[in-house]
């Protein structure tokens, strides 16, 4: 008696899951073209939470319910300077329900320094959505009033200052010591482990100058002093002080912030995505949004990031192999 | 004055009050259930805490990070799994109690201290945060290096009487610590090719490991039908009450450790409830007690744990720079209001200061009534037979490494160290010191590895180590500790021998 129950239970069970399987395609078909994305996109967050990338795709979460029907789902995978999300991300399965986000020129840093375990023609990218240059701050009462000052103390009183970077082998290591190679200055380097790390030791004059993004400095203007900016023109948070170039210094470096899936997203998901992304852009909302908190908004398209990374990628080439970073 | 009562006033409003009891029992449930943190509970209600505006949403999310920190006391002593770095030092007392089946004294003993270094702490904020935010500067990568081994000097004490078992563990806790990337050259070593190691052994994961799938393997070899006996003392409240007022000074004590180091950003947890369960033994009376079930020692350890809850966010608030992850989620929190942490704070957004501020002495209150309901709840689980119990805890194991990583590579950490953990029970090396070498050897390691570089404009290490104060001060301290642990072990044998002549007589 409960052997044949068992049977009966059996049996209905493979027919519910025949069933199943047999409406499966059908609901598959039904998410095609312009009902996708029908469920909420995961977000990949290469870094701890609570960090400039997290804040970045914060903002741009207030308005992908809007755009996409629903908000991104966040998934905070830090490590490796942020390669080991980005290779989650590139092994992920390609189904248009699974983004990312870095930096360039980080980017592509990682394959020639090691740090990363994936291939550029792993991931599509889909945009870049700001772009940061960096600043070169000090103590409030520092003797410097801007960067060339601090290098031409550095030629007279070679490995007596103090500069921070915020992050090993990013983009801005490699930016730093290709300056000091072109000035030939003999600086003492301090890496600390981010900009929040590097914010506290600026102001708390472990360091002479740090380089790092504007953002963890908002909290504290009036205890900083900013020698320069690293972009080809000025902040509008800080509009007084001059950038690299028109210190006389040719230093054109910043942090982009990108958007990519895993390669193979299907054609008509990778427009839907590029697209709204370019809506989220123009909002003039999320331009305001995102300047609150210290970034700085600039639309690049896939295509030219890939370039911009393309022509990094042969400059730094040669840069890794002087510098040693590689 | 006025704008802190303001403050209240805003909290004090039905719907907020119940909206920051309903994240006190998320809190305190996330908090216990092994490898779920805190972090993890406020960035999933961030989208909430915006659709419920400024003062409720920051209400929330400061309930929710206060009670999940107590929270992790309740494993911790229930099943000997720390759920978060900063309660390693309740699990050294709670579970040995536990098994003497005073799990309700340790339980309560756990509220009242969280709470009342939780009021301590939030007071500090409340009182000073913008002097003290600044004074968090001062605290460098020398300095860090001095903390963290003053915080390693705890092995010394843990470790009585089986000296070289401890360094042992210790030892093998700081190599296990130096897999994945150097600190200041982002050089990858010790990964033997396993990518994902790149980012070091995630220390929650080791942790369940280390200390909750060992045990589980243990409760599953023991004959015994529960765990613990699960009994209710008599006069529990009468015996605490004295309890507390025979340690008000370690409370107090703990309360100052717990909200000075919990400031200095990146460290503080972590270290101060070790620093501070190190100093309640070191004044014990008795320390030969430690380790095997005193209740000074989780009053110890929760009370500075809690105290840094609001001491944590000081830097944060001051000068807009967290100090650890929870302070950065609430600080996004904050910013996505339209609000900027740090200089002008008070000047600018003064009534939601202040009212985050007073909802954070609220919730502490919250706390004591909700945590005081919810600890028959939790102590519950001794009733569980071993048999379901073991592989249960296994299970939430897995779940908890899963979740704290994101990853399956959690999981294998935490059968890795869950076996090693296994192993050391096996031939009796205790665990703790190990715990203590993988938590602090990362923050000792980039302290020293950023002081080299910074030393490289001076003429010595040694010399520029010595000629900051604070370093100079903490390495007398360390030096200190270790002499006191010398002289701790001489009172715990003096404390025996009174013992058994009591015995005798």
């Amino acid at each position: 008696m409960t052997l044949r129950k068992f049977y009966r239970l059996l049996i209905t069970f493979c027919a519910f899951a025949l069933l199943v399987l047999a409406v499966k395609p059908f609901t598959d078909e039904s998410s095609l073209e312009d009902s996708y994305p029908i469920k909420p996109i995961k977000i990949i967050v290469p870094f701890k939470p609570g960090g400039g990338s997290d804040r970045i795709a914060r903002v741009l979460d207030m308005f992908t319910k809007e755009e996409f029907g629903s908000s991104f789902i966040f998934v905070y995978k830090p490590g490796g300077g942020g390669h080991l999300g980005l290779r989650f991300l590139a092994n992920s399965k390609p189904d248009g329900y699974m983004l990312g986000t870095y930096n360039t020129p980080d980017l592509v840093l990682g394959r020639m320094t090691g740090l990363a375990r994936y291939e550029m023609d792993d991931l599509v990218l889909l945009g870049q959505i700001a772009f940061d240059a960096n600043v070169f701050a000090a103590s409030h009462d520092s003797r410097f009033s801007n960067m060339k000052g601090f290098l031409d103390e550095a030629r007279q009183r070679p490995g007596k200052l103090r500069l921070g970077i915020a992050q090993p082998k990013g983009g801005n290591h490699l930016a730093t010591l290709a300056l000091i190679d072109e000035q030939k200055v003999d600086v003492s380097l301090v890496i600390f482990a981010g900009g929040t790390e590097l914010a506290s030791a600026v102001l708390g004059k472990q360091v002479d100058v740090g380089i790092g993004g504007l953002a963890p400095f908002l909290g504290s203007m009036d205890q900083t002093k900013f020698l320069a900016v690293t972009g080809s023109k000025r902040l509008q948070k800080i509009p007084r002080i001059q950038t690299m170039i028109e210190q006389g210094i040719p230093m054109n470096s910043g942090t982009g912030r990108v958007l990519m899936a895993p390669a193979g997203v299907k054609a008509f998901q990778l427009e839907r995505l590029k697209n709204g992304l370019k809506n989220i852009f123009d909002n003039p909302d999320f331009q305001t949004e995102l300047r609150k908190i210290g970034n700085e908004p600039a639309w690049l398209d896939g295509n030219q990031v890939t370039e911009y990374l393309r022509d990094f990628q042969t400059q730094a080439q040669h840069l890794l192999e002087k510098t040693g970073l590689n | 004055m006025e704008s802190l009562l303001s403050g209240f006033s805003d909290i004090f409003d039905p719907q907020t009050l119940l909206i920051m009891s309903l994240a006190i029992v998320g809190g305190i449930v996330v908090g216990t259930l092994p490898g779920l943190s805190s972090v993890m509970a406020i960035s999933l209600m961030l989208p909430i805490a915006y659709a419920f505006g400024p003062v409720m949403g920051l209400s929330m999310l400061g309930a929710i990070y206060t009670a999940a920190l107590y929270g992790g006391a309740n494993s911790a002593i229930l099943l000997n799994t720390p759920g978060t770095p900063s309660s390693l030092p309740t699990a050294f007392d709670g579970f040995p109690l536990t098994r003497q089946g005073k799990a309700y004294r340790a339980l309560y003993a756990a509220l009242f201290a969280s709470v009342i270094g939780g009021l301590f702490g939030t007071l500090v904020l409340i009182a000073a945060f913008e002097p003290l935010a600044n004074l968090s500067l001062k605290f460098g990568p020398p300095e860090f290096f001095c903390l963290a081994c003053l915080g390693l000097c705890a092995v010394a004490a843990i470790s009585e009487g089986q000296v070289l078992r401890g360094l042992l563990s210790a030892c093998l806790g700081l190599l296990i610590a130096l897999i994945g990337q150097d600190p200041v050259s982002g050089d990858v070593r010790f990964t033997f090719g396993v990518y994902p190691l790149i980012s070091g052994i995630e220390v929650i994961p080791a942790l369940l490991g280390l200390f909750s799938l060992s045990q589980a393997m243990n409760i599953l070899e023991a004959t015994g039908s529960h765990i613990a006996p699960y009994k209710a003392e008599a006069n529990l409240f009468g015996k605490l009450a004295r309890k507390f007022r025979q340690s008000w000074s370690i409370l107090l004590r703990s309360s100052i450790v717990g909200s000075i180091i919990g400031i200095l950003p990146g460290a503080g947890g972590a270290i101060a409830s070790i620093i501070a369960y190190n100093e309640a033994r070191r004044t014990s009376k008795d320390p030969g007690l430690f380790g095997k079930g005193a209740v000074e020692g989780v009053i110890a350890s929760e009370a500075a744990n809690n105290a840094q809850v609001s001491s944590s966010l000081v830097p944060m608030m001051g000068l807009g720079i967290p100090g650890n992850v929870n302070a950065a989620v609430i600080m996004g929190a904050l910013m996505s209001f339209g609000i900027q942490p740090g200089m002008g704070l008070l000047s600018n957004s003064s009534d939601i200061a202040y009212a985050f501020m007073a909802s954070l002495v609220v919730s502490n209150f919250l706390l004591l009534g909700i945590g005081f309901y919810m600890v028959k709840l939790t102590a519950r689980v001794l009733l569980i037979p071993s048999n379901y119990l073991g592989p249960g805890v296994i299970a939430l194991c897995i779940v908890g490494a899963y979740a704290a990583t994101y990853d399956i590579y959690g999981v294998w950490v935490m059968f890795g160290t869950g076996l090693l953990g296994y192993i050391m029970l096996r031939v009796g090396i205790p665990i703790g010191p190990l715990a203590l070498g993988l938590v602090l050897g990362p923050i000792a390691e980039k302290g020293l590895a950023q002081s080299l570089q910074m030393a490289e404009s001076e003429t010595s290490l040694l010399s520029f180590i010595l000629s900051r104060p604070i370093s100079l001060v903490l390495i007398i301290l360390c030096i200190a500790a270790l002499f006191a642990a010398l002289l701790v072990e001489k009172k715990t044998r003096l404390a025996e021998t009174r013992r058994k002549e009591l015995q005798d007589g």
